[in-house]
């Protein structure tokens, strides 16, 4: 992505409220071909994030080459990765050995 | 000078300011990406199908095979949708998210064919693949533009 802004790193985990006991994480990757501002429009529309937690997203994507954007069982963490695939962003999923 | 090319209106929908050019720019893009789609060559559409279980051959294998024609056929709609629109001076915001979901699918196909980096390149006019180039910088400005619209009516 282009365009990066320096600002503080997020707490993603924390602001996502992940639960230690769910076991699959969704993951998207940073690509050079999707535009910033479109990443955040995604993740806005798929999982209903504000604008700021959506950029925060979006820029821990750009700056660290990754960033979890859902989590949840197996079932529910395939379904966000097919429809974060239907639009184009590059996401994975594992399970979550943190 | 670039103009805006998108804008909200009154009634909740996008109103639409491309020129003739343009239109028939992303008409003849789409019909060449509905070619790419049912050739389904993997060096141009690796980007459109990406590995959802890295770890787990498979688990990749029967996801790869629940979706694949699935986003194959969303995306065709898609194609049609957008064609069927390309002439309208409004749209919807369902239509809109169809065209930069398809705009965005052409950006992929053809940064891959690129070997797009982080670093925007200059154009060379001897560059056999120049108009492509140009083609590719074109879809990001109008998808930035339909995207920051679209980001402004959440």
């Amino acid at each position: 992505m282009s365009s990066p802004l320096e600002v503080a790193e997020p707490d993603i985990d924390h602001e996502l409220g992940l639960d230690a006991d769910t076991p699959w994480v969704v993951l998207v990757w940073n690509d050079p071909i999707n535009l910033m501002s479109y990443v955040a429009f995604v993740f806005q529309k798929l999982f209903g994030y504000s604008e700021q937690k959506a950029n925060e997203l979006m820029l821990d994507v750009h700056h660290k080459g990754r960033a979890v954007v859902s989590n949840g069982t197996r079932e529910k963490a395939e379904a966000d990765v097919a429809r974060l695939h239907e639009h184009g962003l590059w996401a994975t999923m594992q399970k979550d050995d943190a | 000078m670039f103009r805006r090319l998108f804008a909200l209106t009154r009634d909740g929908q996008i109103s639409v300011r491309l020129d003739d050019t343009m239109r028939a720019l992303l008409r003849q893009a789409t019909e060449e990406l509905r070619e790419v789609l049912l050739v389904d060559e993997p060096d141009l559409t690796r980007r459109l199908y990406p590995t959802a279980y890295p770890d787990d051959e498979e688990l990749e294998g029967d996801y790869q095979e629940m979706v694949h024609d699935q986003l194959l056929m969303q995306r065709l709609d898609g194609i049609d949708q957008l064609q069927a629109s390309i002439d309208d001076e409004k749209i919807s915001f369902d239509v809109a998210d169809v065209w930069m979901n398809t705009i965005n699918q052409l950006r992929l196909v053809l940064g891959t064919q690129l070997d797009v980096g982080e670093e925007q390149v200059e154009i060379d006019e001897d560059d056999p693949l120049a108009t492509s180039h140009v083609i590719y910088q074109v879809l990001s400005y109008v998808l930035e533009e339909l995207t920051k619209v679209r980001l402004g009516s959440l």
